[in-house]
């Protein structure tokens, strides 16, 4: 039951949440936004970055400061769908009697790290997809629900790409934001370094309990958002597409395939969040604006054309929301 | 929350009546352009009329304007609310959600209002008043330019200051205006140059018109002879131009002129020195006045040493700037070197037919006043 008490309760919690992480992970204030930001709205998160950004760690800070419990698998090209699903084994009963019994896998748990998410074949990164999305795990013809709350927090190496099998977009989709981890300013390294040559412990700790996570995130879900608001996201979404109703024209030049409703969806889901971290009880065009880049940079399918030019896709995206706000401004 | 919004609107509804006044004067002064022009065209007297279709135009386009295009509604009102304030669409949020109950909506609207009212009354001129754009600008300044210039003209036009579209139209202005000059003789004379007509008291008058501020065709005042008096002379213009050959330049208005000859022998002749026109001065005597001599045998030998070059042309010319009358005496007996220039007349009209540089009237002068001496 959401009560205006929860709204208080809302940004305290938050308050907490950046405090604790910001003990364990320097800098990076934008990228840990969007992570708590994407775990409130129950989603689940795409995180690319060089080694040594603080990826990892930042995924166990998570852990750690929402007191969930963390599993963490390293993708490599053996790994097999039931390493991550887990799969039935044969036991023998205190009668002696053998029979089948289901060996979780990582994947059972509240927080997965899929660590290098792309170094795993295919097979493997789909045994992900039914979790992602329906949050249920079926092996052997039998489902299983997942513990809520339950996230997928992958991270990738856009550099090295040897090896590696990129991720098919049905997977990509699943993923509500993908978060680029940059490199840490100088100041940060600094101290980052100083920090670490006292200790490598992570000192963060629990801010909010699984419970109030859950609650948090319904009191986001009943943020009000009006029809204007809801109308513009999803010409921004449609904008995305080359051959869209709306489509804009850095869509018609850089992209080859726009974003999926579900990134609509997905960009609601995180406003409404947004909104109420900045104290805001109504979704605004700006949070959409801001929240387009995480939602949309790995939605949308650049053509031969970006490439060719070095186009990103934060740089298309910047022209769609430019291009869109120009518009719906005028017919305001 | 009613309340504050009233408060919004009202400013809001002042900035869409002000617009609707300057929509509506746009509108005005086009009709009023398109009256005026109407007037001017069917030579409509009545231009105060225009005023009265100007004010019922504008009056007419006020509510139209107000109601169909500019009337801000609650949904406008509270866009505008949150543009130009940064509310961050909480007004609009508030406007949907108005009647709903749920928690975070009711909490929505208790935040909206809280922050309306933290801007209190004076946060209502925040929201600036934009009337005035480019566009409606540039559209009322070309509009008023042709609404109060047509107006203008049209009232003019209805003064008689201005033609009338319509006179424009029938060409009675566009034409320029033309002047009459009539010349006729006083004695024994022709005009060479023009074809006279006798009018009804029997006096010949030769006419020639001229476009205003053209120059008149070249004529020429030619002596004749009658029974009685015997030869004549010319004796001058009447408006006291000596030369017999005239050409009256830039005419501005109707002349008349009248070439005086006397008879051969006559007593002196005092041309008349009110001048009508600004023609060069024609070469006098001393003390003004022209003595004609009686023609005598040195006469004749004067003539023939005068006209010893036998150039018909230069002896024209040279004729036109004399005022001896003993060059104009046909009597039959003076020798004017036709012995030493037989040939003379046809040399001249090969010379003429051959030349390009005289003008038509002057070889038509010349040819008529060749005929005659040949004659």
């Amino acid at each position: 039951m959401v009560t205006e008490s929860s709204i208080e309760q809302f940004c305290k919690q938050c308050n907490r949440i950046f405090k604790e992480i910001s003990r364990d992970v320097v800098g990076q204030q934008e990228v840990v936004q969007d992570a708590v930001v994407a775990m409130i709205a129950g989603g689940n998160i795409l995180l690319e970055g060089v080694p040594g950004v603080g990826k990892t760690r930042l995924v166990r800070s998570l852990g750690r400061v929402f007191n969930l419990p963390f599993s963490r698998i390293q993708f490599t090209p053996d790994l097999m769908p039931a390493d991550v699903t887990g799969t039935n084994i044969i036991v023998k009963d205190a009668k002696g009697n053998s029979q089948f019994r289901f060996q979780p896998g990582p994947v059972f748990s509240n927080i997965v790290l899929a660590d290098e998410i792309n170094r795993a074949t295919p097979k493997t990164q789909s045994a992900l997809l039914e979790a992602m999305q329906e949050h249920t795990v079926t092996v052997m013809g039998v489902s299983r629900k997942l513990e809520e709350p339950f996230f997928v927090l992958a991270t990738q190496n856009p550099i090295e790409q040897d090896g590696t099998y990129p991720l098919p977009e049905a997977q990509m989709d699943r993923f509500m934001f993908k978060v680029n981890v940059p490199n840490p300013s100088i100041d940060e390294l600094v101290q980052i370094v100083d920090m670490t040559q006292k200790t490598m412990e992570e000192v963060a700790e629990c801010a909010c309990t699984k419970e109030e996570l859950l609650h948090m995130r319904e009191t986001a879900n009943q943020i009000p958002v009006a029809a204007e608001v809801l109308r513009y996201t999803m010409i921004l979404i449609s904008a995305t597409h080359p051959d869209g109703e709306c489509a804009s024209e850095a869509a018609k030049k850089y992209v080859r395939m726009g974003a999926s409703p579900r990134a609509g969806q997905a960009l609601i889901s995180a406003a409404k969040v947004m909104a109420l971290i900045k104290g805001r009880l109504n979704v605004a065009y700006a949070d959409i604006n801001e929240l387009a880049y995480p939602v949309l940079r790995h939605r949308i399918k650049l053509n031969f054309e970006a490439i060719a030019e070095r186009i990103s896709p934060d740089e298309i995206i910047r022209r769609i929301v430019q291009e869109v706000s120009g518009k719906y401004e005028g017919k305001k | 929350m009613n309340e504050i919004l009233h408060l919004y609107k009202k400013r809001l509804v002042k900035e869409a009546v002000i617009k609707s006044l300057v929509c509506g004067l746009v509108v005005a002064l086009a009709a009023l352009a398109v009256c005026s022009v109407v007037f001017w065209f069917t030579d409509f007297k009545h231009v105060w009329l225009g005023a009265i279709v100007f004010a019922a135009v504008w009056g007419g386009a006020l509510p139209f304007f107000y109601f169909v295009f500019f009337r801000p509604t609650e949904r406008q009102t509270a866009k505008r609310i949150d543009k130009e304030m940064g509310l961050d669409e909480r007004m609009v949020t508030l406007l949907e959600f108005k009647d709903s109950e749920e928690t975070l909506a009711c909490a929505q609207r208790a935040n909206t209002v809280s922050i309306l009212r933290n801007f209190g009354t004076s946060g209502v001129k925040k929201i600036a008043l934009k009337v005035f754009s480019m566009a409606i600008v540039v559209t009322l300044s070309a509009v008023a330019a042709l609404g109060l210039g047509t107006t203008a003209v049209s009232a003019l036009a209805a003064a008689d200051v201005l033609p009338s579209g319509a006179e424009l139209l029938r060409g009675e202005q566009a034409l320029p205006a033309e002047y009459t000059i009539t010349y006729t003789v006083d004695g024994a004379g022709i005009i060479l140059g023009l074809t006279g007509e006798t009018d009804e008291s029997g006096v010949v008058l030769y006419k020639q018109t001229v476009t205003a501020g053209e120059d008149a065709k070249v004529i020429w005042a030619i002596a004749g002879e009658t029974e009685e008096e015997g030869e004549y002379f010319f004796a001058g213009w009447s408006d006291g131009f000596a030369d017999p050959c005239r050409t009256d330049k830039a005419v501005s208005e109707d002349l008349f002129l009248v070439a005086t000859f006397l008879p051969v022998g006559d007593a002196e002749f005092e041309p008349e020195t009110d001048m009508t026109n600004e023609l060069p001065s024609p070469p006098q005597g001393g003390d003004g006045s022209i003595t004609v001599p009686k023609p005598s045998p040195d006469d004749n030998g004067d003539k023939e040493e005068e006209g010893g070059d036998g150039d018909l042309e230069g002896d024209g010319e040279g004729g036109g700037g004399s005022t001896n009358p003993a060059h104009q005496v046909n009597d039959g007996q003076t020798d004017y070197g036709g012995s030493t220039y037989e040939n003379a007349y046809e040399e001249a009209q090969q010379e003429i037919s051959s030349s390009d540089n005289i003008p038509e009237d002057l070889i038509g002068i010349i040819e008529d006043y060749a005929d005659i001496i040949r004659r």
